[in-house]
């Protein structure tokens, strides 16, 4: 089992704290753009569609295979990008199948979800207690 | 304050669009305004009284559409998700504003503006898209006629999901007077008509993205406050009760303190509150809570019923429900789902359909005026059809729509029992046993609301209060609620609820923007927002007269006759000495006018020139 988030969509009240302490701990910032966790909500045809985007480490990641410059590496489990390597041409936000990473104007390297350093953020100020760090 | 430029907290640029040229510019947010009215509301307003004409038709080019966000909007600062809308009126013809949550105000900032004023009217129907600093005026033929989820789901399809949108529902297109802004699918806000003076625009939504960060002087002291607040409310023994039922759970509280309305306020007890109570909609309805933009406190009650999907709160269960006589959870909740959908007021709505119903009840509609709709009390059915008959104004429902002022000038009787003031329909508190909260709806500068001030918890706490102290904790508690909350941009719940301390926003304020602000000087603020809101209604209306500021008759002169109140009224004689005293501690003359010098103390010589110019001279 690899290290990562997971958020339960039914207890999520999309209320963007997560994005919000996010982007202060990586960029310092107060920009819910720059976070490596994405919550939405809609309601499409009387349902109600909550969608978290975030990094499931996967392995091997397609975000990686995806790199030409090999700046996605896998380091204990954590899926990360080298940002001296990375050129911002955004292939592996393309190759992403959960869209879990995003390309930010002024922003070169694509923003994901790094875990922290193994005690994430978002975790930790989720007032639901939606998003869990389930580690390796 | 201290005469600095604010280093953070704005993003210094105010959006202005001109649909009647089809062009935007973008402006400097001048630092006056943001020194001497905060944001929000207080931008409101000043831009209203500075930029648009006296005696302007408020569904005419010449109106102004504002929405604006405050300083502390899209920070992370617990529940900073408001966003607030105002304009001239076309219900009371004063000022309106309302505040709305969701993430439309974050969104705004993170796109790079402290508030979007629209101008004009389009000749065809249009949205506003906004985007990162841009701006485009997009064609909206196709989203004309649509209803709110519709609407709101066509444009996150075509523009992200990420995007924010604000429109308006068929009810605005129409120009029900109590049509409304609505965004994330019922978060709604604009009571008084924003949303048919939108509709009277041409401007069915607008359609936000931003990707861009705020500026903010201290950001690290702002996430250790904000870490701080979610813990503590996340701990506190209220969090468990209020995020299952949120508001909900005030429906059993009005019903045992006799405040609930009950048949167009006729009654204060609902012989069967229990059965539209919180708890049903807990046990019945409810499917998952869901909060606005940095709400530790989340209490969006996301119902299921059917098909549909629906949001309910104490307002419109109690004014759709109690007030109405109907006590069919399922029927309320469908009937609130109407109302978000075609975007209208379910306050207003309420209390239209409770006074219509009264007046059925005593003959002076028939059913030949209805069209054979039998309006009565408890008729869930008839106040269905009722509500398609106001949207798409057919028959009875067109007078409907233009609200309870335009019922009473049809049926002079009616004047008795119409429960509003300023033109703007009472919300659901009844107050045949709170003076003070009488007063607070009386006084509120939108006309009846309970946004400025719900002062009945403390009034009903503490019976014993003079007068004298009732009424200088109401203007307080106006101060705080309409001055400081309509214009930091954040929620108040957090403090209403849970007692969050006040100074936790004063202290938010100092790091988010760097400026060394007071309470004292958010009072200051707030005294300014409320007189520049009366000369605004002084302005519009020409004059002014101490029976604007009064409550409905029906509180004066018809005592309760059930419930454990029975026979409570208000003393017109108390009420009488309260606006003396309330008009006094404003600085306002016996009839309710400001006096120059409360303005000048108030660093507002320019309204006293604004009033001279449309020949209005305020007493010294």
């Amino acid at each position: 089992m690899v290290p990562r988030i997971e958020v339960d969509t039914e207890r999520c009240v999309c209320c963007h704290l997560c994005e919000l302490v996010c982007s202060y701990r990586h960029f310092h910032s107060v920009s819910t753009s720059r976070s490596g966790i994405r919550i939405t909500f809609t309601i499409f045809k009387d349902d109600v569609l909550v969608d978290a985007r975030v990094c499931r480490h996967c392995d091997p990641p397609y975000c990686a295979r995806a790199c030409e410059y090999d700046a996605i590496v896998v380091n204990n489990g954590i899926v990360t990008i080298l940002g001296d390597r990375c050129t911002g041409c955004g292939d592996c936000v393309k190759a992403c199948p959960y869209g879990a990473l995003r390309k930010v104007p002024n922003v070169k390297v694509p923003i994901k979800c790094d875990l922290c350093g193994g005690d994430p953020e978002c975790v930790k100020v989720c007032p639901t207690g939606a998003i869990r760090y389930v580690s390796a | 304050m201290s005469q600095l430029d604010p280093k953070g907290g704005y993003t210094g640029k105010i959006l202005r669009v001109d649909l009647s040229r089809r062009k935007y510019r973008i402006e400097e947010t001048p630092r006056d305004l943001m020194i001497r009215f905060l944001g929000g509301r207080g931008f409101i307003a000043k831009i209203l009284l500075d930029e648009t004409a006296p005696h302007i038709d408020p569904l005419s080019p010449d109106n102004k559409v504002i929405f604006a966000t405050g300083p502390l909007t899209g920070l992370p600062v617990a529940g900073s998700g408001k966003c607030v809308v105002g304009c001239k009126s076309p219900e009371s013809g004063g000022y309106c504003d309302g505040n709305f949550g969701g993430y439309f105000g974050p969104m705004l900032k993170y796109a790079g503006f402290d508030a979007i004023v629209i101008e004009g009217r389009s000749e065809r129907p249009v949205y506003i898209y906004v985007e990162d600093g841009q701006c485009e005026i997009v064609n909206a033929d196709d989203l004309w006629g649509s209803t709110t989820s519709v609407c709101e789901t066509t444009l996150k399809e075509r523009h992200g999901r990420e995007c924010a949108v604000a429109c308006i529902g068929p009810a605005g297109e129409n120009l029900v007077k109590y049509a409304n802004v609505i965004h994330d699918y019922g978060r709604a806000g604009g009571r008084p008509g924003v949303g048919a003076v939108l509709g009277s625009k041409k401007l069915k939504a607008i359609v936000v993205r931003g990707t861009g960060e705020i500026p903010v002087h201290d950001l690290d002291s702002l996430i250790v406050m904000l870490r701080d607040v979610v813990r503590k409310l996340r701990d506190s023994q209220f969090y468990d009760t209020w995020t299952r039922q949120g508001t909900m759970v005030t429906i059993l509280w009005s019903n045992e303190n006799s405040c609930l309305p009950v048949r167009n306020f006729r009654e204060a007890v609902f012989e069967n509150a229990h059965k539209i109570s919180g708890e049903v909609m807990e046990k019945f309805l409810k499917y998952r809570t869901r909060g606005c933009f940095a709400c530790p406190t989340p209490c969006g009650n996301l119902c299921r019923f059917g098909k549909h999907v629906v949001e309910l709160d104490y307002e419109q269960v109690a004014m759709l429900g109690a007030n109405l006589g109907i006590d069919d959870m399922l029927h309320v909740a469908y009937m609130v789902k109407l109302s978000d959908e075609y975007g209208m007021d379910t306050i207003s709505l309420g209390n239209v359909l409770g006074l219509a119903m009264e007046l059925y009840e005593r003959g002076l509609i028939t059913s030949e005026d209805t069209g054979g709709v039998e309006l009565r009390f408890g008729n869930a059915e008839a106040a269905t059809q009722m509500i398609e008959m106001i949207v798409h104004r057919k028959g009875i429902g067109s007078i409907l729509a233009e609200g309870v002022a335009k019922l009473v000038e049809k049926y002079p009787e009616a004047r008795k029992f119409a429960m509003q003031c300023k033109n703007v329909e009472i919300s659901a508190y009844n107050c045949h046993i709170a003076p003070g909260m009488a007063l607070a709806y009386a006084t509120s500068p939108i006309g009846a609301h309970h946004k400025d001030a719900w002062f009945i918890s403390i009034e009903l706490k503490n019976p014993d209060m003079s007068i004298e102290e009732k009424v200088q904790k109401l203007i307080w508690m106006q101060n705080i609620r309409g001055g400081l909350f309509e214009c930091i941009g954040t929620c108040r719940l957090q403090w209403v609820e849970f007692g969050l301390d006040l100074d936790y926003y004063i202290r938010a304020l100092r790091a988010a923007t760097g400026l060394e602000i007071t309470l004292s000087d958010l009072m200051t603020i707030a005294e300014r927002v409320y007189n520049v809101i009366r000369c605004y209604w002084i302005r519009e209306l020409g004059h002014w007269k101490r029976e604007y500021d009064y409550p409905p008759q029906r509180w004066f002169e018809e005592p309760l006759t059930s419930g454990p109140r029975k026979g409570a009224r208000i003393d017109r004689e108390t009420y009488e000495k309260m606006l003396q005293l309330y008009y006094k501690y404003r600085g306002w003359t016996e009839d309710g006018v400001p006096r120059k010098e409360t303005l000048r103390k108030l660093g507002l010589e320019d309204i006293i020139e604004a009033l001279r110019a449309s020949d209005i001279e305020l007493p010294d």
